[in-house]
Formats: structure tokens, sequence, C-alpha cells
């Protein structure tokens, strides 16, 4: 098993695989807490947009991120198989380690990566946060991009950024719909 | 083993009796092992009646009895009998008139057993010096033997235990190894004697003695050398035996436990206690800070307390006068001893030079004719006491491991974050049985017994939650006597005379408050004892009595702690606070000050750079202080008040919650939104008229009638960037709310209701939320957030200056 962490370093191993729209997406299944059905979340004031807000989970409050909204992807209505994945992420300080959960629209299965199906990120030019991505995947005819999961904490000034680059573009488009449905 | 325990027994064996059910075999198990202790301290018919008892009790657990009833009943009937007995014996042998034989024979029985354990230990020592376990069980049970000589009143006995004791100390006890064994031989031969006849002359203990003078020898001879080395600037060596390594904290906490007894007790005879009723207490916390310390091998500790224990013993036994000189050494003294326990909790350590100045000092004390010498002879000489000079107090004599314990309930040590744990769990716990409790199914369930059963649940998981939360609470005495030595030092500085009087000082607070609120009432007693009562000679002028009273107070009210410090000194001076205001730029010199009440004067002097005094003192006077402690209370949740009369003095009021884990809150609801606002916050809360509420600049600011006062109005929806929600104010609530430096209104749809809840954190990888301070979990499950009324408001006067924001604009 590949305990080791590395920022850079791409790891063969099992990934959790996930669905947003079309497009599939893996993190580390050891990384990986829990999944569950969408909960009852509570909104948080004045937090960046991709932040849905704080869920109880069992006695613990957890903050839940939208990874849609991370990726600026059109936000969609939440479904029966929508999920939250509850993962472990490090904290900024050494050794910290936080919960977060984050809403997909789907899990798909755990996946069997190999070192040799792993290529780079390519370049995708300033469009494209290509900071959340270890790397990308080729399983058997699709493919996985590998999240970084630590990186997802310490984005809020880019989402801030591209909010507030949103909300002056189209001020009436980004209204956030009443939490759970 | 008193008579007074076998009656506590007895009558707890009574009660577990009548209230035992058959069906139940915890009770039962219960009362047989009361029974059995019973018995292991009775001897003669009373000893086999219990037996009796007990045997029944065996039966009744392992249902070996036909008719289980009439056997109980037996057992009461037993328990009874001896009872009445056990009263008519008592009266006269309950004053203790020499030994009582019963408790003798039992002791007779078991000392066999502990000289064993005792010779084990210390063969066990002697063949590895560095066996710390052993070395603690040989102290322990010599320790063991010496009280139980003492509560026998075989005074040979305790006597020559204690000599032995006195001896072993930590890491040099391998060197006694002989002395523990020949004792125990002793002990054993004593025990056989004392046991037939207590006044037995106790057999030739001379061979323990040559054994213990042996030892003492060889370990001077090996200890004097490198005493010598060390220089007079060298910080002191303070390592410690490795085996109390892990549980340093706790002995370092323990001694300077003593060490404030000791300042405390020296403070109460300065300000005019009687010398002889406090000395005894004094002796006995450097006594034991002493002792402590040699078990450590703290040699710095150990001088200083044995000069400063000398001294006291020269003042116990009317050999000397307690004068200022002499507290002054004693405070001195405290000083050094408590450097010396920070330099082990990572502080600097002080030097050679200045703890044997100190020691120095002290002995000064006791012969002024040697004053005169050269204070630094001191050092090696005293650094450990040869047994013979040492003075030894029976009474406090006892380890310091139960000194403690005498002076009431016992206490446990227990790890922090493993009692947060547990509350933490209590708290999950608090939340997961209302889910049940409230779930609509149960609701509507009709079924009685599952009603009464859930309500018994609740009421345990309440009382569950209390408990936990009172294990987090302390008294506030420690703080309280702390301050004690503040006013003490302040006044003397600053040339002021003082009385300083403590009440409540048994008021339980949450212990990370307590911690928190030293650093404020630092602040604050300084500033009574040095702006607040005037110098002697002003006070004499107003007819004051030239000493000052400030009391510091601590009590409950309604819900919340109230810790005061009220002066009788001169009071705030409205004019002079408000010229200083305007000379700093604080309030505009333009402004019509004569419309400030005197409260809102009063609480200019919590700005930032506010100070009055005249002269900058290195007391107080820097203009830093009470702004520092407003923020401090604040960050306790808490609020602080000022009272102050011109010429008749000052009362500070600082309003703390019980706990920083739990708060008394108000839920709103704005829009589909729940919120908590701390109650401490809410002044008052209703519901606006029309013609309650102004306008300016064409209603983008809002304001509303509270009484006399005119105070802006924060929509929580908008503050918050939030949808929905009630748009016009007639038809939802204000809440007057005191956000720290300003009252405003906070406009919210509705209030739901008020009830406590406990406060978590967002978790950790949560983004920081302006104007929320944590969550709470709600009855349903959901998490409602906790609203910080001053970052609110500061929110919204941030809002207000950049009203071009998206949201705002939308």
């Amino acid at each position: 098993m590949n305990h080791e962490t590395q920022q850079s370093g791409v790891r063969s191993g099992k990934y959790l695989s996930f669905r947003l729209g079309k497009e599939e997406y893996g993190v580390e299944i050891l990384r990986v807490r829990e999944i569950i059905g969408l909960l009852d979340i509570t909104e948080l004031p004045r937090t960046p947009e991709h932040v849905r807000g704080v869920v109880n989970l069992r006695g613990r409050i957890i903050p839940v991120i939208d990874l849609r909204r991370l990726f600026g992807m059109a936000p969609q209505d939440y479904t029966q198989v929508t999920c939250i994945i509850f993962i472990e992420v490090a904290g900024a300080a050494d050794g910290e380690r936080f919960q977060i959960g984050a809403i997909v629209d789907s899990v798909s299965e755990v996946i069997t990566i190999a070192a040799d199906q792993i290529g780079a990120v390519p370049n995708f030019g300033c469009d494209v946060d290509t900071q959340f991505m270890l790397g990308v995947a080729r399983v058997k005819d699709h493919v996985c991009v590998l999240l970084n999961i630590d990186t997802l904490l310490t984005t809020n000034d880019l989402s801030a950024l591209r909010q507030a680059a949103q909300s002056a573009s189209s001020l009436t488009s980004n209204t956030p719909a009443a939490a759970a449905a | 083993m008193t008579v007074s325990e076998i009656q506590t027994l007895l009558e707890q064996s009574c009660r577990a009796a009548s209230t035992a059910d058959v069906e139940d075999p915890g009770a039962l198990a219960q009362l047989h092992g009361l029974l059995e202790r019973m018995q292991s301290l009775l001897s003669g018919t009373a000893s086999e009646q219990v037996g009796e008892a007990a045997k029944s009790t065996l039966q009744l657990i392992m249902r070996e009895t036909e008719n289980a009833h009439s056997a109980l009943g037996g057992i009461q009937s037993i328990l009874s009998d001896l009872q009445s007995d056990l009263s008519k014996v008592n009266a006269p042998s309950l004053q203790p008139q020499g030994v009582d034989r019963e408790l003798l024979a039992a002791w007779g029985l078991q000392v066999g057993d502990a000289c064993d354990e005792l010779s084990g230990a210390a063969l066990r020592l002697a063949k590895n010096h560095d066996d710390a376990e052993a070395e603690g069980e040989v102290r322990r049970r010599i320790h063991t033997l010496k009280g139980e000589f003492g509560v026998l009143g075989l005074e040979p006995g305790r006597e020559l235990c204690h000599r032995l004791e006195e001896r072993l100390v930590a890491g040099e006890s391998h060197r006694f190894v002989d002395a523990v064994l020949c004792i125990a031989d002793w002990v054993r031969a004593y025990a056989a004697l004392a046991v037939a006849d207590p006044g037995a002359t106790p057999p030739d203990g001379s061979a323990v003695e040559l054994r213990l003078q042996e030892a003492c020898d060889e370990r001077e001879a090996a200890s004097h050398p490198p005493a010598a080395a060390a220089s007079d600037d060298a910080p002191v060596d303070l390592t410690i035996d490795a085996e109390h390594q892990k549980n340093l904290a706790i002995y370092v906490n323990e001694l300077k436990d003593h060490v404030a007894a000791a300042e405390r007790e020296l403070l109460a005879i300065e300000s005019g206690g009687d010398p002889r009723q406090h000395v005894e207490a004094l002796f006995r916390a450097f006594h034991t800070v002493k002792g402590v310390g040699g078990f450590l091998g703290l040699r710095p500790v150990v001088e200083v307390s044995h000069a400063t224990e000398t001294l006291f013993d020269e003042v116990r036994k009317g050999r000397l006068e307690v004068g200022p000189g002499v507290i002054e050494a004693g405070l001195g003294a405290c000083d050094a001893l408590v450097s010396v326990l920070n330099a082990l909790t990572g502080g600097d350590a002080p030097t050679y030079g200045r703890i044997a100045a100190i020691s120095g000092r002290l002995l000064d004390c006791i012969n002024p004719e040697n004053a005169s010498k050269a204070p630094t002879t001191a050092p090696a000489s005293v650094a450990l006491p040869a047994p013979e000079t040492a003075p030894v107090a029976t009474a406090g004599a006892v380890a310091p491991k139960v000194a403690r314990s005498a002076q009431g309930e016992t206490t446990v040590k227990v790890a922090t974050t493993r009692m947060d744990r547990l509350i933490d769990l209590v708290g999950e716990l608090v939340i997961a049985s209302q889910m049940v409790v409230q779930d609509p199914r149960i609701l509507t369930l009709q079924d009685q017994r599952v009603q009464r059963n859930i309500t018994h649940v609740s009421k345990i998981v309440r009382d569950l939650q209390q408990t936990s939360m009172a294990l987090r609470l302390v008294t506030i005495k420690a703080t309280f006597q702390k301050m004690a030595r503040v006013a003490r030092d302040v006044a003397h500085k600053a040339g002021r005379q003082i009385e300083f009087r403590t009440e409540g000082e048994e008021t339980e607070l949450d212990r990370t408050i307590v911690d928190l609120l030293n650093d404020p009432l630092v602040h604050i007693i300084r500033n009574s004892c040095d702006h607040g009562i005037e110098p002697p000679e002003d006070r004499i002028a107003k007819g004051k009595s030239p000493k000052g009273i400030v009391t510091l107070r601590a009590y409950h009210q309604g819900g919340a702690i109230v810790v005061e410090v009220c002066d009788d000194g001169k009071g705030l001076d409205r004019q002079r606070i408000l010229r200083k205001a305007i000379e700093r730029g604080l309030i505009p010199a333009d402004r019509d000050v004569s419309s400030l009440t005197d409260a809102e004067c009063h609480n200019l002097i919590f700005l930032p750079g506010f100070s009055t005094a005249e002269q900058i003192t290195d007391i107080s006077g820097r203009g830093v202080g009470m702004d520092v402690v407003r923020k401090s209370i604040e960050d306790l949740r808490g609020k602080v008040e000022i009272r102050s009369e011109f010429g008749k003095g000052t009362t500070i009021l600082m309003r703390l919650p019980l706990t920083m884990a739990i708060i008394d809150g108000m839920v709103i609801r704005v829009g589909s939104n729940r919120y908590i606002i701390p109650t401490l916050n809410i002044e008052r809360s209703y519901q606006p008229r029309a013609n309650d509420i102004f306008t300016a600049q064409g209603g983008r600011g809002e304001m509303a009638r509270v009484r006399d006062a005119l105070l802006p109005i924060h929509r929580l929806n908008r503050v918050l960037g939030l949808e929905g929600g009630c748009q016009t104010l007639t038809e939802g609530l204000l809440l007057v709310v005191d956000a720290g430096s300003s009252r405003c209104c906070v406009f919210v749809d509705e209030i739901l209701g008020q009830q406590q809840v406990v406060i978590k954190g967002l978790g950790g990888a949560a983004p920081r939320v302006p104007g929320v301070s944590g969550g709470a979990i709600m009855g349903d499950g959901r998490v409602a957030l906790i609203l910080d009324i001053a970052a609110v408001a500061q929110l919204a006067t941030d809002i207000g200056a950049t009203p071009a924001t998206g949201a705002e604009a939308a």
C-alpha cells in the first residue's frame, strides 16, 4: 500500500471513481472515510459559492463543498444518486487531518489503477485549474481524472476570485438554490 | 481502620440490605462486598455473624436460597442487631483510649504479608539499583507502616519507620536495602509482641539503627564531592530523576499549590492575622514542598524550603517574632520556588547565587547577629539536611500525596484530552437522544411504557450531561489567591494601604475560563489599587480610613458567573475622562458631551489608548489595560460593566458564562435559515411600529428608537447575504443587542425559542465565516450557526462601507 502522501507524486493503487456530469474523477480510496446520501445542509453565509455549508455527521459538524461548482461546471439539481463523499484532507499545519464532504453527481466504483495507466496532467491553458489534478488515468475505454484532495481546501482565494468575476458578469444566474430540496 | 469506619460500613450495608432487590445480583454483590469488608475489620461473634450474613448474601446471588425474601430479612436482622450492639459498645469506647484491640488483631494478621512485600521489593532494588518501581514500593510500604503504627499508637514502630523514611531519598534508596530488610524483620517481631500486649517493649532496634547509620555515612561520602562543583552564577541544576519525568507536570502543579498556600498564609499573617494560627499551616506547606522536592531530587527546592521551614519552626516554637523581614524573606522564598518550578516546565532557571542568597536571608532572620556574614556560605551545608537537626512535624510529616486528601474530597488527575473526549461524547449522546425523543414516529406512539422509558432515558442523559459539564469546573480560589499577592505588591510599590478581601472563592467556573481570567483580573486589580485607592494622606483628608478596601468577589447570577472587583477609592471622574477622551481624539472635540450618560462616560475607559493616569508608573497607566480586559472577557463570551460613583469607589463587574462548551442561545429565523444568538448579547426584543423607525439617505440607513436611544438597524438577511426573509421592518422583530463596543438592533423574522446548545466548531476544514462563531446541532439533527453579534455588527459596517459588492447590488 502507498501510505506515503506526496503532493506531486501520483501513485498507483485503488481509487474511488465518481461522476460529475459526463466526466469521471477519482480519489484515493485510503482517504475516503464515508459515502452517504445527501444530508440536510446548513448554508454558511458569505462563503465562496462552492462551499455549500455544513452538515451533522453523527454529532460532528463537517463542511461540505460542491465539486461541480468548484470546477466551475453548471449547477444541477440534486437527485436520488447525488452523494456526499467524506474525505480526509491534510490541514495547513503538519499532521493535521480534517474531514470534508464533497458533493458529487454519483459514485461509480472502486478501480485499481496501475502506474503505467497514469499520465501527467495536460496543459489546458489558463482556463482550467490544474492544481486540483494529480494526473489523468486511462481506465478501459474512458479517462479518469485523479484529484489532488489536499488542494480542495486551499482554493478559497481562487474560487472567490472566480465567483467575483461571475457575479460581476451575471448577477442573477448564480442564485444558490435552497439547500437540500 | 477505626470504629467509625465499621460504623459507616454497617450503615451502608443496612441501607444496601434494605433497598436490595433479590432479583438484582448487582445490588447483592455490592452488599456482599460491604459485608466482607466489615467482617475483616471485626472479630469474635460479630465477625461470625457478619460472615454468616455475607454467606447468605452469596447464596442469594447464586440463587441457592429457596426463600429469597426471608433470607434477605435474616441478613437485615443480623445487621440491625449489630447496629444496636455497636451503638451500645460504642459510647464508651469511642474515645481512643489506648489501642483498639480488634483493630490491632486485624492489623497483626496482615502486617506479616506487608513485611514480605517490603522485603521482596527491597531485594529487587538490591538487584537493580535503577528499579524505580521497586524503590517506589519500598518507600510507599515504609510510609504505610509508619502510618499504621501511628494509628495504632505503637510509638516505637512509628518512630523507627519515620527515621528510615526520612533517609530514603529518590535514587539513593538502594543504599538502604539492608536497613529495610532489617526493619521488616523488626516490624514482624514487634507486631507479634504488640498484638498480645500493645504496651510490650519493642524488640531491640539497634541493628536497624546501625544499618541506617552505615548507609548514611556511605551516602554522605558519595554525594559530597559533586556538590561543591557548581558556581554561583550557573543556573541551578534541575535534573529530575528519570522515573518522575513523566509525572513531572503533576508534581510541579502540586508544588505550586503548596507554594501558593504558603504565600496565602504569609499574607494572612502580614495583614494582621494571628501568627500562631497560620504558622502551622505555613510550616506544613514548606515541609511538604521540601518532601516532594527531595522525592524528585530537586536540590534547590529542598534547600530553599528547608531554610524556610527552619525559619518558621523557630517562629512556631516561639523563639522568633514574625516581623516584616520574616514575611519578606518568606515571600522571597515563595518567588524563588515558583521560578524554579517554572524552570522545570520551560522557564529560565534561577542561579545558584540567587538560591543561596534567598536561603541565606531566611537564615539571617533566625540569627540577626549573623546577618553580616556573607549569605553565600549557606548553600552546600544545608543542601541536604542532616536528619538529626531536621525539625520533624509529626502532624505535617505525611507524604505529599495524601496531604491534601485530609482537607476534603479526594480527587483524581485525568488527562484533559480524555476528559474533553468524554464531554464531547456526552454532548453527542444528548443530541442523539433528543433526536430519538423528538422523532415524529416516537411522538405519535401511544404506548405508555415506551413513553415512560424514554422519559427515564432523557432524565439520565440530562443528569449525565450536567455531571460531565461539572467535570470541567474548578473553583476560582487559586486565581483569587494569586490576586491577593498582586494587590499586596502593587500596594507596596504605589504606597497605598490596602485591605484585600475575597468573597465566593468556592465559586466554580470552567477551567479554561479560570485560566484566561487571570490576566484581565491582574489588570483590574492593579488599576483598583493604583488608580482607585488614594494615597493614605488623601484618604484621611477625605475623611476615609487610610486603609483602602479592595474586594474581589465571585457569585452566580442568572445562569452566569459574576466576578467583580470593588474598591472604595476615588471613583471615576467624569470630567477628567471626558477631557482625556477629547485630548486623545477618542471623541470629537466639538461633541456635546453633556448628553452622555455616566455609564457611557465610564465605558470610554475601555477604548484602546485611554489612560487618565497623570504619570505613567511601572504598574499601570500606559493606556493598555482596560481595552485588553474587555477584549479578553469578550473572548470568553462574557461582558464587562463599570459602576462607579465619584469619590466613593468603583466596581468592575465581569459577567462570564459558566462554561465555554454550552451557551444559552436564542434561536431565531431569517427566511428558511435558523441561527442562534447568545442570550447574553440580547437586551430585549420587540416588534417595531412604524413610528419607531427612522431612515436616512433614502432608506439606506435605518434606525430604531429604543427607549431614549436611537440605534442603527442591521437586517440580518442583508448582512449575511441571505435569500428571502422578512422585508418589512414592522412585520419582523428587532433584537436590541450589545455588540461589544456599541449597541444596535438586529432585524430578524422571528424568535423560535430559547435553548442551551453545545457549541461545536465548524470543522477544521471549514472556511472562515464572518459573523459566525460556531455551530450547534439542533434537536432535529440539523446544524444551526451561532452568530457572533459583535462580528455581525462589524460586518454590517464593512458592507455599508463598500456597498458595491455583487450580492448587495442585487
